[in-house]
């Protein structure tokens, strides 16, 4: 318990705090300096300018899209499929076709981005649009008509191995016998994977959607490379793409660490709630208490 | 149900599970697949209930050739080792799980579930998930699983091997008891011989993938075909001695360096017809200690049984298992004279381990 | 302004992506080969970077010589030709450890020799006089056909909030470039925008 709390402590409520702190600064570049005391206390100013953001309400919605879709459509729905069609073919090959969809988590985000911005660019640039005008049909400009597919399609495609490996070791732990006696007892693979293979993944479930959600939350760096927010309006501006770019990436540099801060502040406070809420509903006490498959 | 293998092959890559195995159920019969683990009888009763599909051979259910049909089309009813009872479902929904698949109107599993519950003595216990059973009500739940939809064949997987030794001998009875009532076939698949001997009507030894001997119980303990089932079935085993069998004054003798023993003609004909050495077997329980026993040893290791001593008796370069009356107290060092019921000896080539005396 | 922008890509002579576009991958290409493009804004460093790395197979400096011309453009007021630029402060803070050797830095770094090496590497216009004068940045072919340009340079304000403004600025550039907002709503965010992140600090006429 001891070393656990330490780590939380230094890794989590100590930065906690001196975010709190800054945000009620206007620390920026402009007046930049590292003594604490030193730094002008504004109170809940960053706050008040936040509330009153005219894009504030664009950016929280966009967030809240951005995580519904790409984690229920890749990081738990498509990871539950390539977990359930890979654990039902011969191993090797099961193998091989999730190693191929891990490739995404593991390249490097720069070059993983860079790589989809030359499949997605307008013709005659672009791979995709390479292959429409050899097909006869029309080139796109992807990146500027359809932000949001490709914004939740490039993370999506990362997010699926974490869902994947998880549920894979699953459905493998799952013991031999109670998967052929369901055969035996007249069910098709289909009903298999549906009356006991499912319900048996309801922890590893949970466990995903409560991590994945906190984690597609607080990423942002592959919709800096691929969109950077926009086009136009913050378009595809998230949240905490928003504190980056008001915190640490402004032109020339002067970088509002103070302001940024806050939007930070408020991110924490949203994956707090929602991880006590998850915790509440998928009663976690109850689920990490119950006896597993093999204890039968 | 019949069921009938033919040259019946399972191979996985290169590593054979199951080779050119043929043998033939009867309708209503039991028969047990006996052997050690690895030989390759759950690798056929999966085969049976269509779980593998087999590389070669035939499996047949009356004259219907099943090996592409899958298991859903089958209506085996099966009962697992770990009982392999879902831990998500309660034992009504485990029972009611079959005929849900059946698409069995709710009303009638309701009332097959409650029966079949009521029948194997956990009616009290539907509410309550796996976890929350002993392993015997586990056991019953899995066995009314198996029968609730009221298969044609019902396999077992060594079903026994994870209760206690008491409850064991119980369940046995049971079983046994239901399968007859009921009239369904049944495959029975262990490496207890105890279980196969008294539970089959007939018992197929199998080892490394091969079919060693099919017949009934007595048979295989009283007229073993080959060395490997002589040795294989019975506990403790059968003792094998090289002998020379001839014929001497009217009389068959069985010698070696150390003993003759004189063997009754119908048995020590068909050992005589082999000229050379042949291997006697001769099983614990028909050696006895006797003042006039034709063997001479010294006991070199008494182990208690119970109801019976296991001594290890020294004869000329051989040791001799034999099952003696505690109340003797024999004690190692001892020597002590045996008897042997010439009677109930066992012949077999050395070469080819074929029994002299049964084709 | 932003009525500007906003009819230009109405009227079709600009794209309505030109903000959100690759720049890498899509705006230098196609402006440096200079055969669909009529007119582009960039700066003039833009010359050297499509010199080496996306028309060097075409001849280089050569083949923009050839193709591409420079010009200013005209001020929308007065019609007279104009340029921006942003020149930087460099200040040595009062709680600095080691003033003598930041102005020391400072002043190394501020030699005619050095900003040559840098104008004519990557074509930015002189910034000391005595840099101008030299030889070397004199004989340079690009940097003397563009200097008069310097003539026409106004400067862009510094200013502690002048990341909010421009941020704010730019912002209303992509709104009527995309069509999200018109130039009068365009406006209006703008000023909301720096309203609330400037306060009082700006003055709305």
């Amino acid at each position: 318990m001891l070393p656990a709390g330490i780590l939380v402590l230094l890794f989590f409520l100590i930065p906690v705090v001196i975010v709190i702190y800054l945000s009620m600064t206007n620390l920026a570049s402009a007046n930049f300096t590292s003594n604490l005391s030193k730094m002008e206390f504004i109170g809940l100013e960053n706050y008040r300018i936040l509330l009153n953001d005219q894009f504030a309400k664009r950016i929280f919605f966009n967030s809240i899209f951005y995580v519904l879709f790409t984690l229920s459509m890749f990081n738990v729905g498509l990871a539950l499929v390539v977990s359930l069609l890979t654990t039902h073919i011969p191993r090797g090959a099961g193998f091989f076709f999730r190693a191929i969809w891990i490739l995404p988590r593991v390249t490097a985000s720069t070059l993983y981005i860079l790589i989809w911005k030359r499949m997605i660019a307008e013709a005659p640039f672009g791979i995709i649009n390479q292959f429409n005008g050899l097909l006869g049909l029309p080139t796109y400009n992807y990146a500027a008509d359809r932000p949001w597919e490709f914004v939740i399609l490039v993370n999506g495609f990362i997010g699926v191995s974490f869902g994947m490996i998880i549920f894979t070791s699953a459905i493998e732990s799952i013991p031999k016998d109670l998967l052929n006696a369901s055969l035996v007892d007249g069910s098709s693979l289909l009903q298999r994977i549906r009356y006991v293979i499912l319900p048996l993944l309801r922890w590893p479930l949970l466990f995903v959607v409560t991590y994945q959600t906190l984690s597609l939350l607080t990423s942002f760096e592959q919709i800096l490379l691929l969109t950077n927010g926009g086009p136009g309006l913050y378009r595809t501006e998230v949240w905490s793409l928003a504190a980056y770019h008001r915190a640490l990436s402004n032109y020339f540099g002067n970088a509002q660490w103070g302001y940024g801060s806050a939007f930070a502040v408020v991110l924490v406070l949203i994956g707090v709630v929602l991880a006590v809420i998850y915790m509440r509903v998928f009663r976690f006490s109850e689920l990490v208490a119950e006896p597993k498959v093999e204890v039968l | 149900m019949e069921v009938t293998l033919e040259n019946l092959t399972k191979k996985f890559g290169n590593v054979v599970g199951v080779e050119n195995l043929s043998l033939d159920i009867r309708e209503s019969e039991f028969v047990a697949f006996l052997g050690p683990s690895g030989c390759g009888k759950t690798t056929t009763l999966l085969m049976i209930a269509g779980i593998y599909k087999p590389t070669a051979g035939a499996i047949r259910f009356d004259d219907r050739v099943v090996n592409q049909v899958p298991p859903q089309d089958r209506n085996v009813g099966m009962v697992f080792q770990s009982y392999a009872l879902y831990p998500h479902m309660t034992v009504f929904d485990n029972l009611a799980y079959p005929l849900k698949l059946k698409k069995v109107p709710k009303r009638e599993q309701v009332e097959r579930v409650q029966r079949t519950a009521d029948a194997m003595g956990i009616g009290q216990l539907l509410d309550r998930r796996p976890g929350q059973l002993s392993g015997g009500q586990q056991q019953r739940v899995a066995l009314g699983r198996a029968l609730v939809k009221e298969p044609d064949i019902l396999l077992f997987d060594e079903p026994l091997s994870n209760l206690d030794a008491r409850l064991r001998l119980s369940t046995r009875g049971e079983i046994k008891q239901l399968q007859k009532r009921l009239g369904i076939t049944a495959i029975y698949v262990t490496h207890d011989q105890v279980e196969a001997m008294t539970m089959a009507d007939r018992i197929a030894v199998i080892n490394l993938g091969h079919l060693q001997a099919y017949d009934t119980p007595e048979d295989l303990y009283d007229r073993p075909k080959t060395l490997f089932i002589a040795g294989f079935v019975g506990n403790p085993p059968m003792n094998f001695l090289n002998v020379e069998v001839r014929r001497e004054e009217g009389a068959f003798k069985a010698r070696n360096h150390a003993f003759a023993l004189t063997i009754p003609p119908e048995r020590g004909e068909k050992a005589a017809s082999q000229s050379g050495e042949v291997v006697l077997g001769i099983r614990p329980e028909d050696i006895s200690v006797a003042p006039e026993g034709e063997l001479e040893g010294e006991v070199a290791v008494v182990e208690p049984l119970g109801r019976d001593d296991l001594i290890d008796v020294r004869v000329g370069e051989s040791v001799l298992f034999v099952l003696a009356d505690p109340h003797l107290r024999i004690r190692a060092g001892d020597k002590v004279r045996l008897h042997v019921d010439t009677g109930r000896v066992q012949f077999f080539d050395q070469k080819t381990e074929q029994s002299l005396l049964w084709s | 302004m932003y009525e500007l922008l906003g009819g230009m890509v109405e009227s079709g002579v600009m794209r309505s992506d030109m903000t959100g576009i690759d720049f890498n991958e899509v705006w230098h290409p196609t402006v440096a080969v200079a055969d669909v493009v009529l007119f582009a804004a960039g700066g003039t460093w833009n010359w050297p970077n499509w010199a080496l790395n996306f028309v060097a197979d075409r001849g280089g400096d050569e083949y923009l010589f050839e193709n591409i011309g420079l010009t200013l453009v005209p001020a929308m007021d007065s019609g007279q030709p104009i340029t921006l630029t942003h020149p930087l402060s460099y200040m040595v803070s009062s709680s600095s450890d080691n003033p003598g050797v930041a102005m020391a830095l400072i002043a190394a770094i501020t030699t005619p020799e050095a900003n040559n090496r840098h104008a004519i590497d990557s074509f930015h216009l002189g910034i000391l006089n005595a840099q101008v004068e030299s030889e070397e940045y004199a004989g340079n072919r690009l940097l003397s056909s563009a200097h008069y340009m310097l003539d026409h340079t106004t400067a862009l304000p510094n200013h502690p909030g002048w990341n909010a403004w421009s941020s704010a600025y730019y912002t209303g550039i992509q709104a009527v470039e995309t069509g999200d907002a018109t130039p009068e709503e365009a406006v209006d965010i703008v000023i909301n925008q720096l309203t609330n992140e400037l306060g009082d600090q700006i003055t709305v006429r």
